[in-house]
């Protein structure tokens, strides 16, 4: 017996337990993980090893406790730490029960009252229902890219979580970025003020009623802008086309051409890309406008046309029935001449005649709301006169006061003023909200450049053609940009709500002894995220943090507080 | 983000190196020890400015990528052995303490880069904060035992010179190799495509350092032998092991803690955890020899040579070499 319990309480047996746990252990490390599990970490005999380890820490402790001293106090109070951890483990693993809800069981606002085990062969029941209400990604805002590239140099791109202030700057440092402002919710909060002491454009402040005199618009029309000011009218009965109900109105100021082409908010613009690179460059669909890839390519615009069948006539005459644009191609390849299409961005792709890893797409916004009113104020010798084209390409002089119909169903326009220097102010606010139209204002100093730029989610700027170009958005696919998985979820007993919560990783939900963790995934088929929920039901968890308090409070007492203790009473 | 207090942080390191070698010559012993001390107090201190500053920079604790936990354990090296030199007052310890120090912090600025998000997982500012601290206060006692180790092994002569020669000599090489292969990286000398010679060239190259950097070594033992008592070495690996072993298992603890809060699993055999767990056991069979069995001298101080080489690998190793839930850092 003494013999027994001399090599249940010797430092050899603890230093073959330890060391045969150490190197089954080190050894698993580099299985792979399904691997290890099954080898070792699961398997009989290693849980044998543990728990034969545990019992030369009951033997020590027990053998300890008779010589117990200041001396040995902080190690003995460590030892009966780790059993208690190991006895708590033990009790979990009799005991404990754990698993997962998610896919089809984990519908929003269909309650859950089971949850299947890691291997999907033991369905247990939960003493309460789960009901998931709603599921959502927390998204960081998008990051700033810098890509940085030139001859001889591989491309690199960098991303940044940026805030207001943050300034960065190329690796050579002859560009900076200072950022101006983040906005969660992007949104131009226009005004127009008269300023008699610039020499700005005119503006008209113009009104619609509807056929019943009902006011629908009254604002300013700004001639410097460029810009056609969409006007709902209310739904009437027996007008079915729902066309009517919207149409636009522009002012051209002292434009000498009424049908002068003009764009909306969202302008056509074309897209170049070298097919290994993530940043896209983009340029308006000018005659003259030249862009210089990474590689040394220079992509120019020849011609832009609203109607390629039309190519030949000005686009003032034309209706934007086939935009296309020819894009002029040189570099090291030779020369090439490319037609891109703003209704067929695939065309554009799939046709290219010499530079293949060049891809040019032509957006042109789409857009079916007829222009009905144009505006155009006259200089005839000293008189001011305002002319109105309706969309049947009638032309009626305008006085200010003066009403005319735009449309059939009784629209009528007045001119309430005309103002010689009116100009729009904008100002970018964030309008609150959420994320729900990020995007970063950034001051770009360098590379020729000293200017303010915004770029909205999944906008690029490039500030030195081949050298320098920004991005504002996400890494493909969200990773990485995931701030918490959120959960609202509520828990019922019978018909009764019991708790709600949003559980999200860190923060579980706890009910009658189970645990609930947030988790997600992606299914293998499909890109969105999917919620899931980790449940644990452990009896030994108690035991567990027990353990650990007292293993805590022993290890520090035998390092630090006796040491102390000694040096006072020396 | 780097900002000047790193920069003054790592300046004043290498200023504390300076004046420690300078004190290695006997006639000016005092002055190294005092100027090399206050200098690396002036290190720890701008050291702690710069996390303060990116914790409010980036309102979060700044423990979160490799560039950051690195800079964190550099500080840690620096006030333990600050406080370590003024407990136990060996005096040898200084200039090699100083110049691990600096080596971390030189270290740091090679993983520096753009600020990534912060993965769900890790977004619990408590016990982010205690789990890291801990930890790497833990790596930076642990790491001075490994000095003391070498040292005190250096100075004991026959075979564990020459073992202490060969340890150390690899150590230093593969320190400096692996650092230059970083910065050829960064210095965009090689890239994705050269990465397979890189490693072939970094691997080729730690020998040969080592061989290079074998003799210096070997003549610097020689001539500290008579300045240091190895018993009082001895001593004082054990006195920092008795410092880092608690704290690692405070951190463990800490993390297993966390692990249930974020997972729902105090434990899960995780490459971190487990190698966390195998270094602890290392230091755990120290102290039990040491204790019961009277392991004292060489033999016990090869072992906290192991154990060191169990905190470098629990820390990158694991990172970089083997998968799992932390391997975040490697990104």
């Amino acid at each position: 017996m003494t013999r027994v319990w001399k090599l249940l309480t010797s430092v050899k047996l603890a230093a073959v337990l330890g060391g045969a746990i150490l190197a089954a252990a080190l050894v698993a490390t580099l299985l792979k993980p399904a691997m290890a599990y099954a080898a070792v970490y699961r398997a009989k005999w290693f849980l044998v090893l543990l728990a034969a380890f545990g019992v030369n820490l009951v033997a020590c402790a027990i053998h300890r406790a008779r010589f117990l001293r200041w001396a040995t106090l902080g190690s003995f109070v460590s030892h009966v730490g780790a059993l208690t951890i190991l006895a708590g483990a033990a009790v979990g693993a009799f005991w404990g029960k754990e698993g997962g809800i998610a896919g089809a069981d984990l519908r929003e606002g269909k309650p859950v009252d089971r949850f299947t085990s890691d291997d999907g062969k033991t369905t247990y029941p939960l003493p309460f229902q789960l009901r998931l209400e709603k599921f959502s990604l927390d998204l960081y805002p998008p990051r700033l890219w810098i890509l940085q590239e030139g001859p001889g140099v591989a491309a690199r791109m960098e991303s940044f979580v940026v805030k207001k202030g943050t300034t960065l700057s190329t690796d050579r440092g002859e560009v900076t970025f200072t950022v101006e402002d983040v906005f969660e919710n992007h949104q131009l909060q226009e005004e127009v003020v008269e300023r008699s002491d610039e020499n700005i454009g005119p503006g008209v402040l113009v009104k619609v009623n509807d056929s019943d005199g009902t006011p629908v618009f009254e604002g300013w029309l700004v001639a410097e802008e460029k810009k056609e000011t969409v006007i709902q009218t209310p739904h009437r009965e027996g007008h079915g086309d729902d066309h009517n109900h919207t149409f636009k109105v522009a002012y051209l100021g002292l434009d000498p051409d009424l049908s002068d082409t003009l764009w909306g908010p969202e302008t056509p613009r074309l897209f170049v890309r070298l097919r290994d690179q993530k940043i896209v460059r983009s340029m308006p669909p000018r005659a003259g406008q030249v862009m210089g890839l990474s590689d040394g390519t220079v992509v120019a615009v020849n011609l832009a046309t609203l109607d390629y069948s039309k190519r030949d006539k000005p686009d003032a005459d034309l209706a934007p029935v086939n935009p296309a644009v020819q894009v002029a191609i040189s570099g090291s390849q030779g020369d090439e001449e490319r037609w891109v299409f703003g209704k067929y961005p695939e065309y554009g792709l799939n046709h290219a005649p010499l530079y293949k890893n060049v891809s040019v797409v032509y957006r042109f916004p789409e857009d079916p709301t007829p222009v009905l009113a144009r505006i155009r104020t006259v200089l005839d010798g000293m008189e001011i006169r305002h002319a109105l084209r309706g969309s049947g390409g009638t032309i009626v002089d305008l006085t200010p006061g003066q009403s005319v119909p735009v449309n059939r169903d009784g629209v009528s326009l007045t001119l309430e003023r005309y103002s010689p220097h009116a100009a729009l102010t904008r100002k970018e606010v964030d309008a609150g909200g959420g994320l729900l139209n990020p995007a970063l204002r950034v001051h770009i100093r360098g590379a020729g450049r000293d200017e303010s730029v915004t770029l909205k989610n999944g906008e690029s700027f490039c500030v030195a053609p081949g050298e320098v170009n920004i991005a504002y958005g996400y890494q493909e696919g969200h990773e990485g940009d995931i701030r918490n998985f959120d959960s609202a979820v509520k828990v019922l007993e019978g018909e009764k709500v019991v708790a709600a919560q949003t559980v999200s990783v860190n923060h579980p939900l706890v009910h009658r002894g189970y645990r609930l963790y947030q988790n997600a995934y992606k299914p293998r088929t499909g890109n969105e995220w999917t919620p899931a929920f980790r449940v644990v039901k452990d009896p030994g968890l108690p035991l567990i943090y027990v353990g650990f308090a007292i293993l805590s409070a022993g290890l520090l007492f035998a390092s630090f507080g006796r040491p102390w203790l000694k040096g006072r009473s020396a | 983000m780097r900002s000047v207090f790193f920069d003054l942080s790592l300046y004043a390191c290498l200023a504390s190196v300076v004046a420690h070698l300078i004190g290695t010559s006997a006639a000016r012993r005092r002055f190294g020890t005092i100027a090399g001390s206050i200098m690396l107090g002036i290190s720890g201190l701008s050291g702690l400015a710069f996390i303060a500053h990116e914790w409010v920079e980036l309102q979060r604790p700044p423990f979160v990528n490799t560039f950051e936990v690195l800079a964190f354990l550099g500080v840690a090296l620096t006030f333990v052995t600050l406080a370590f030199q003024g407990i136990t007052r060996i005096a040898i310890l200084g200039p090699f303490a100083s110049t691990l120090a600096l080596m971390v912090l030189g270290y740091a600025t090679l993983f520096q880069g753009g600020v990534q998000p912060v993965m769900p997982a890790l977004r619990n500012n408590f016990w982010l904060t205690i789990h890291v601290i801990l930890c790497f206060v833990a790596y930076a006692g642990l790491f001075l035992s490994f000095i003391a180790a070498l040292l005190h092994l250096g100075l004991t002569g026959g075979k564990h010179r020459a073992g202490a020669v060969l340890v150390s000599s690899l150590t230093l090489g593969g320190i400096l190799c692996v650092a230059l292969a970083l910065l050829a990286t960064r210095a965009k000398w090689a890239g994705p495509e050269t990465e397979g010679r890189l490693t072939t060239i970094t691997l080729g190259a730690i020998p040969a350092a080592a061989l290079a950097l074998a003799w210096p070594i070997q003549a610097l033992l020689a001539k500290l032998s008579s300045s240091a008592d190895p018993a009082v070495l001895d001593r004082g690996v054990y006195r920092s092991i008795t410092f880092g072993f608690p704290l690692l298992g405070l951190g463990i603890i800490t993390g297993a803690v966390w692990a249930n809060e974020a997972w729902g699993r105090y434990w899960g055999w995780d490459p971190k955890e487990t190698w966390s767990l195998i270094t602890w056991l290392v230091y755990f069979l120290y102290l039990h020899f040491r204790f019961m069995r009277g392991w004292i001298g060489p033999r016990s101080s090869w072992f906290a040579v192991a154990g060191f080489f169990a905190v470098v690998f629990t820390f990158f190793g694991v990172s970089y070499l083997l998968p799992g839930l932390h391997s975040y850092l490697a990104s």
